[in-house]
Order: structure tokens, then C-alpha cells, then sequence
């Protein structure tokens, strides 16, 4: 691809953060088969929160999954669905459609059997540029095989794999969703030419985060359940020590310059009033950093009532060395303080306070630790949901949520979906979601889709 | 989905609307008050869902049916009281809508044989049919003639008369004084309907206190001819009625709302099918292939 045939919205790495392409619209064509209803889900970006509903078996939970599939590129889950056709648009007007064939691929890894099977083809229309078409790649049997053999998997005389230390059958897709859960994407060859527009459609969509029913248990990288939320506090406690650290680091070399940058000139002080301001603003920042357990030392109280105009250049050196000190702080603390509102708001009388040491510290209104275990579903479920949102995501990301309503009382559900759009809005995310309950939705009609037909 | 009491505010009718014909065609119906849920849930099936309005009275209905209006997925339909404006030739043609035969569902009950079933119920026959015979008249006939006067006071405040604002019908609380009880205090003796006693209960009850008896009864009276069906209130009828059935010697004393209770269940389906509302719901279900309001008949 040449400079000027690149894409209007540049490729780059997923690591780099947008511009994105918005998920407008999604259709699925005979979802569970030839008649079954049209899937048309027109997002409602204007308000950030789309909501799907439906009867059990309608497709939300399937939908989501499809979704999440296609836009991380997990193509062979694909293979799950009977759909026919499929197509995403984006906001700045792609297409991608994706519809099933009848192609000739060799089915079982290591034996070299051809057989006939569904395909799946692809015709990518992107703004300004030729359409590419082309048949989605599968991982080649034998890599598949080779692959599988070195993490203990092997195929069993049912055709299906089993792992040496349990008795778990699994298919293929089953395979490939389980390598790439526990040892990570890099584990399975690239397929897409990474030149090829869809390999650039791919990078540019919209990060992905699905956040699924059963999300208070997944699986570590031994194949065992673990409470999610357990992984979120040592992930909240690596956010946290790296911030820490960040603020001792900073802290250490402004106190080891301070004697020489007190006797450097300065000009263009601030005024008093100014340095006042700024000093009864970071002060309170500072209390607050104490409240919600990020900082636990106290600083020395500055009084900026009594300062003087010839001590004000001190006194801007020291007030400047701390809203540096505490700056790795304050992205962690705006991210938790929503939360831990929310959070203590609900749970109250328990406390939740971020912890140093712990990630998540949660107290009894006696004062006792409790573990992060010992909180009931509901109340992990609140957390996992506001955690992933505020701490896991990035600026741009589509989110899929299913089933939010799951273990909470209609008190907190009335409450979710306000929280939900706030929290879309402040960190320019979409989010979709898939709920049996009216509570969630409220007066907000507008952002219902239906999927199925009643019975 | 039935239990507003769990203190959380219901979703919005049209939202649950929807979020049931998902998966079934149901009817949200939707009624002024609890007692008109209890009744309907008696006679509709399963999936029509009955709601009520109870803070906001038919407005509130009202303001719902518009909001789902256009709304393909939300199936709403509401049973709602003619009040006075059917007199008044007030009422609003909608094909949401259907209004109670007569003032209100109460109202409409008592014109069936649920009134004597409940009087026979609480009374001694022998009791009761001699106070008809000493009063000429029947139970029934007596009931209404009470609450007629209650009902042109009423029509007369919803014409609008300033002052008559202040006139207050609504149920004394329990925190006040409850054995001042208007209903049993504006009969004269045996139970004798007098319209002077009855406005001056109201009054007493009202902060209507400068108002002028003998011109409340003169306007009263120049009121037009009016149905009494269309005239008498459901709640004064069955204040009347426990008051009535207490002066006949009621062991039991029933309070105005166990009458209610009573009267929703006492009124039987044959009774119901005759009446123009039962009517217009199999007229609408018709008109809405696939949405069922009323229980089929067992036979």
C-alpha cells in the first residue's frame, strides 16, 4: 500500500490511542438459519448507550459475541453461527460483510482429509477506495496441530482435542479461543496480510471490550477459575505501585534540587492571590488522595493565609515541587473517586478505598478488613462493571456489555444505565448493551432495539 | 412486575410494554387505582399486565398512552372513569381509551347484582327486608339517593365555583379524627337520604366554612336531570354503604375499603359481559389481532 492509498483514518498500532472508526450499524442475515428475523442494529451514538432486548434466544448475548469476534479479528468463531450475511458500518461510511460459502478446506489437522465446508468470504468498501474481497484464512491444520501438540493438546479418535491434564473435550474453535485466552494472541500466526485493507479496517475499528455475563470467574493462564475480581485489585495495585512509585521518584530528585533551585533567580512569579489559589486547590486534592487511600502520608500543611510577599517565591517553589510530586497521583485518583463514589454510595456501610498494597481495600463499618471475596455477588458485580469501564478501557472503545442487570437489586439497576452514560460521555466510549430488564432502561425507550420477533 | 410497594419507582408503561412483547404479545393495562388493578387481574389473562396510576389518577394514564403512542412494540390500552365528564359530554373519543360505564368502576359495579350479593352478605334478610319494606323503597334505590346528593355537590365543584375548591371529599385520614365520619353523620334517622345534612358535613369536613348551606342546596338543585349512575361517586357509595349497612345493624361494621375489596370480587363475569366497557375490550382485542385483554369464557 502506497502512502496515498493509505486509509483517510491513518493505520496505526492498537496500542496508539484513535482517531477510530465508530460502529454505526450492524445487520446479521438468518442469524439461526434460513427465515429467522433480520438482526439491524442502528446504534444510537448520540447518546452513546445503544440497548438490546429481546426473549431468551433472540441472539443478544450471540450478536455480542459476533461483534467482539469480528472486530478482534477471531474469525473462527465465525464457524459458531448458521448466519449468512453479516455487515458493519462505520461512521465514516466502510463497510465490511462477511458472507458464508461453500469452499473446499481440509478439516482435520494432521490427517489431511479435504472435505467440503462452509467458508466465509469477505468484501471490505472503504471510503475513496476499491472494494477488496477475498475468503477469510483459517489457521492451516497442520499449524494448528503443531501448535496444539506444543501446549499438551492432542486430537482424541472423536475428532476432538483433549489437554494431557484434563478430560475436557474441545472443536477447533473451542481450541483457538483457549490458546488465545491463556497464552495470548501473539500465540497464534497472523493471518491477514497485514498490508491488505482489511488488516487496516481491523486496526482502526474501534477497540473492543466485552464484558460478559459470567465475568465475575475466568480463567489464569493454569486453566483455573479465579474470582475476576481478585485479577482487577492486582491490576488496580499495579496502577496504583506505578503511580506510587512515579511520585517517590519525582519526590526524590525535587527534594535533591531543592537547596540550588531556592537560590535561583525567578521571574514572572505569581501573584499572591494566585499562589493562594493554587495552594488551597492542591490542598484540596491533596486531602482527597489521603480520603480514597492513595496517599498515605500526610504533607506538611502549608499556610498560605499568612504568606508573605517575600517569602513568596519559597513558597511557589515548594507549592510547584508538590503538584509535581503528586501528579502520577491524580489520573488514578479522578478514575477512582467515580467509582468509589458509586461504590460507597452503594455498599455502604462497608467502605471501599484504593490500597497501596492491595489494590481494593474494603472495610466493615467497624473498621475490619474484608476480603474482596467475602463482597456479595452484586456488590462484585458493580465493581468488575465500574472497574473494566474506568480503569480497562480506552478513549474510543466500544463497549458490549451482557446482562449488567445480573445480581442487583432494582435499586442499583434504576441507578446503572444514568452511571453508564455519564461514564460514556467523560471517557468517549460507546456502549451497547443486552438486558432483560426495564428497570435499566427507565424512560430511556429511545435507545431500544429489539431483537426476534414475540412468540 | 405487580408489586409497585418494593418502594422502587416501576419502570415507565411504555418501556415494560415493550420489553414484554419481545417476547409475547401483552396488553399493558392500565387503570386509575389499586382497586381497579385488583379487579381487572381477576378478569384479564396472564398476559395482558395490569397497571395503576395511583399518584397520578388519569392524568398520569394519560400522559403514558401519549407517550407510547406511535410505538408499534409498546401495547397499551386504559380503562379509565367517565367521572362527571360524561355528563358533561366532556369525554375524549380515543381508541386507547375505554371509559367505565357509569361514573367509575365502583360506580359500575353497583349496577350489578354485586350490591344486593354484598348487602345480603353483611345483613340479616329478615333485617333488611323490612327496613325496605318501612322505607318503600329497596336498599339499592336508598344507596344511590344518598349519594346523589354527595354527586351534585361534587358537580357542582367541577363546574367550577371557586370557593367550592375548599370542599373536600376525599377520605379523612386515620391521623385525624376518623369517627367524624361524614357518611354515617348525613342521614337522618333509619337512614334517611337528606341533602341539607349532607352539605353540611361536607362543609364541616371542607375549609369551606363561609359557604352558605341553602345556596350550595339552591344550586344544587338547578343542577340539570342527571343519570344517577353518572352522578354518584364509587367512594361515596361505598362510604354510604358501610355507613348504611352499620345503621342496619351490621355485626361485622365493614369499612369502606373491605367494601371495595369485597365489591371487586363479589361482581360475577356473566353480570360483567352486558356492560359497554367488557364490550369495547373484545371490540378493541378484535381490532388487535393477537392481543388478549379479557380470560376467555370457561364454557
Amino acid at each position: 500500500m502506497t502512502a496515498d492509498e493509505q486509509d483517510p483514518l491513518h493505520p496505526h498500532d492498537r496500542s496508539a490511542e484513535g482517531p477510530y472508526r465508530r460502529l454505526k450499524r450492524l445487520t446479521i442475515d438468518d442469524l439461526f438459519g434460513p427465515s429467522t428475523p433480520q438482526i439491524d442494529i442502528l446504534l444510537r451514538l448520540d447518546q452513546r448507550v445503544t440497548v438490546l432486548h429481546g426473549r431468551n434466544g433472540s441472539g443478544k448475548t450471540i450478536t455480542l459475541n459476533l461483534l467482539a469476534a469480528l472486530c478482534r479479528g477471531h474469525f473462527e468463531q465465525l464457524d459458531r453461527y448458521p448466519f449468512s450475511r453479516l455487515e458493519l458500518e462505520t461512521t465514516d461510511g466502510a463497510t465490511l460483510t462477511i458472507s458464508k460459502a461453500l469452499g473446499l478446506i481440509r478439516r482435520r489437522a494432521g490427517v489431511g482429509e479435504e472435505s467440503i465446508a462452509t467458508t466465509h468470504r469477505y468484501k471490505l468498501s472503504l471510503p475513496g477506495r476499491p472494494p477488496e474481497e477475498g475468503e477469510i484464512p483459517r489457521v492451516p491444520p497442520e499449524d494448528l496441530a503443531n501448535i496444539a501438540k506444543k501446549r499438551g493438546f492432542q486430537r482424541n479418535h472423536r475428532h476432538q482435542w483433549d489437554h494431557l491434564t484434563g478430560d475436557r473435550e474441545r472443536d477447533d474453535v473451542d481450541l483457538i479461543q483457549e490458546i488465545r485466552e491463556i497464552y495470548g494472541e501473539e500465540a497464534l500466526p497472523s493471518l491477514i496480510p497485514e498490508d491488505s485493507q482489511l488488516a487496516s479496517f481491523l486496526r482502526t475499528l474501534a477497540p473492543i471490550k466485552f464484558i460478559r455475563a459470567d465475568r465475575l470467574y475466568e480463567r489464569n493462564r493454569l486453566g483455573d477459575p479465579e474470582l475476576t475480581i481478585e485479577r482487577l485489585g492486582r491490576g488496580l495495585r499495579r496502577v496504583i505501585v506505578a503511580a506510587d512509585r512515579q511520585y517517590r521518584a519525582i519526590s526524590s530528585q525535587l527534594d535533591s534540587s531543592l537547596a540550588k533551585r531556592l537560590f535561583a533567580a525567578h521571574k514572572d512569579l505569581p501573584t499572591l492571590d494566585q499562589l493562594r489559589k493554587r495552594s488551597r486547590h492542591l490542598h484540596e486534592r491533596t486531602e482527597h488522595l489521603i480520603e480514597i487511600g492513595l496517599l498515605r502520608e500526610q504533607l506538611d500543611p502549608i499556610d498560605e493565609a499568612a504568606l508573605t510577599e517575600d517569602q513568596k517565591k519559597t513558597f511557589f517553589i515548594i507549592l510547584k515541587d508538590r503538584e509535581e510530586k503528586l501528579a502520577p497521583l491524580f489520573p488514578v485518583a479522578d478514575k477512582a473517586q467515580r467509582l468509589l463514589e458509586s461504590l460507597n454510595r452503594k455498599l455502604a456501610p462497608k467502605v471501599v478505598r484504593l490500597d497501596v498494597d492491595s489494590g481494593y481495600q474494603v472495610l466493615s463499618a467497624s473498621g475490619a478488613p474484608l476480603k474482596l471475596r467475602d463482597l456479595s455477588s452484586g456488590e462484585q458485580h458493580e465493581l468488575v462493571l465500574f472497574h473494566e469501564l474506568l480503569f480497562d478501557v480506552q478513549p474510543g472503545s466500544l463497549i458490549l456489555i451482557d446482562e449488567p442487570e445480573l445480581s442487583l437489586h432494582v435499586t442499583w439497576q434504576v441507578d446503572l444505565l444514568a452511571d453508564l452514560i455519564a461514564i460514556a460521555r467523560l471517557a468517549d466510549l460507546d456502549i451497547m448493551l443486552a438486558t432483560h430488564s426495564p428497570y435499566i432502561v427507565g424512560d430511556h425507550t429511545d435507545l431500544m432495539v429489539r431483537l426476534g420477533e414475540p412468540v | 412486575m405487580n408489586h409497585p410497594e418494593w418502594g422502587v419507582p416501576q419502570p415507565p408503561p411504555r418501556t415494560e410494554s415493550k420489553f414484554f412483547n419481545a417476547a409475547r404479545r401483552t396488553v399493558s393495562l392500565l387503570v386509575e387505582a389499586g382497586i381497579d388493578a385488583r379487579f381487572w387481574r381477576i378478569h384479564c389473562v396472564r398476559d395482558c399486565h395490569v397497571r395503576h396510576h395511583d399518584q397520578g389518577g388519569r392524568d398520569a394514564v394519560l400522559r403514558a398512552l401519549d407517550q407510547a403512542r406511535g410505538d408499534p412494540e409498546a401495547v397499551l390500552l386504559a380503562v379509565l372513569d367517565a367521572d362527571l365528564d360524561r355528563l358533561e359530554g366532556r369525554l375524549e373519543d380515543r381508541d386507547d381509551v375505554i371509559w367505565t360505564d357509569a361514573h367509575d368502576l365502583e360506580t359500575t359495579l353497583f349496577t350489578t347484582p354485586a350490591l344486593e350479593k354484598l348487602a345480603n352478605f353483611h345483613l340479616d334478610p329478615d333485617k333488611l327486608q323490612a327496613a325496605e319494606q318501612r322505607w318503600r323503597e329497596t336498599f339499592r334505590v336508598r344507596l344511590f339517593r344518598h349519594a346523589a346528593g354527595f354527586g351534585r355537590l361534587r358537580w357542582l365543584k367541577n363546574r367550577s365555583h371557586d370557593e367550592l375548591d375548599l370542599l373536600v371529599f376525599k377520605k379523612i385520614s386515620k391521623r385525624q379524627l376518623s369517627y367524624f365520619d361524614r357518611y354515617s353523620e348525613c342521614a337522618a334517622a333509619d337512614w334517611t337520604p337528606d341533602l341539607k345534612i349532607a352539605i353540611r358535613k361536607i362543609i364541616d369536613y371542607s375549609s369551606a366554612h363561609s359557604l352558605l348551606e341553602r345556596d350550595l342546596a339552591a344550586e344544587c338543585e338547578a343542577l340539570p336531570a342527571a343519570d344517577l349512575h353518572q352522578l354518584c361517586n364509587g367512594h361515596d357509595l361505598l362510604g354510604l354503604l358501610a355507613a348504611g349497612l352499620a345503621a342496619l345493624g351490621s355485626g361485622n361494621k365493614p369499612k369502606a375499603d373491605a367494601l371495595a375489596e369485597a365489591l371487586a370480587t363479589a361482581c360475577e363475569r356473566a353480570w360483567l359481559l352486558t356492560t359497554a366497557m367488557w364490550r369495547a375490550i373484545e371490540s378493541w382485542e378484535r381490532a388487535h389481532p393477537g392481543y388478549q385483554v379479557l380470560r376467555q369464557d370457561p364454557d
